[in-house]
């Protein structure tokens, strides 16, 4: 071993440096990255499916709006400028 | 009191081995994130089985062979989807060549000889803790050493380093 001297000390001089070790891990703890994951997966899926629900009535309703409404057309105006006159 | 599985025991027990198991984690997986997260796996896992350590040998070993298995499971389940070089992101700039020639002289050598250089050099174990660590008798240990630092010697000679 005295062959491996100058090994052992060249080995403990120039030792790797070390990130420190995190926090004190919770017994039993929820991994929270992946519930994350799969939380933000499901509300874009529900998102996809309840949107159109909701969007169609109002979509329906403009529409309703739209054809109820007497519009005034250029010719209609027209005509009554003319009859004022 | 360390069979009381009261969450003090398990602060204490972390607190006290966390910086030197989370070393030789990365020195075997050469991740940060990795060894860190092993790390806790680690103790997560030694406590989680604290009933079935028999008192053969110390709390210390106890915890680095739970560390070295799970390192080695990791390494087993990843071996064919990582390459060295992309994963060794432990490297830190200002390091200096001789720091980074230990790192990559141990990196080039196979996981169990690195184990073993890590636990002799970084851990201050003795050989009886590394055979009860790595389940070899303490004269394996002893002929394995010396067949390591002759493997890192030879490295860091090529690398003109005068060792």
């Amino acid at each position: 071993m005295r062959d491996f001297e100058k090994l052992d000390h060249f080995m403990r001089e120039h030792k790797p440096a070390l990130k420190a070790p995190s926090e004190i891990p919770r017994i039993g703890k929820i991994r929270l990255v992946p519930w994350l994951s799969v939380g933000v997966a499901a509300a874009t899926i529900l998102f996809f499916i309840v949107s159109p629900i909701i969007q169609e009535p109002l979509y329906m309703e403009s529409v309703f709006i739209a054809e109820s409404i007497e519009w005034e057309t250029e010719e209609d105006s027209l005509l009554s400028y003319y009859d004022v006159l | 009191m360390l069979f009381n599985k009261s969450q003090e025991n398990f602060k204490s027990l972390y607190r006290s081995h966390a910086a030197s198991l989370q070393r030789f984690i990365q020195g075997m997986v050469k991740n940060s994130s990795v060894a860190e997260e092993l790390t806790q796996e680690s103790f997560l896992k030694a406590w989680k089985a604290l009933p079935q350590f028999g008192f053969k040998s110390t709390l210390k070993t106890w915890v680095y062979s739970v560390a070295l298995n799970t390192a080695r499971d990791w390494l087993r389940s990843h071996r064919h989807s990582i390459e060295w070089n992309e994963i060794n992101e432990t490297i830190d700039k200002t390091e200096s060549p001789e720091t980074r020639a230990v790192r990559e002289g141990l990196s080039q050598l196979d996981e169990d000889t690195r184990a073993l250089l890590m636990l002799h050099y970084y851990d201050d174990l003795t050989q009886k803790e590394m055979g009860i660590i790595l389940k070899i008798p303490e004269g394996t240990v002893k002929s394995r050493l010396f067949k390591a630092k002759g493997a890192l010697k030879q490295i860091l000679l090529q690398q003109g380093f005068d060792v």
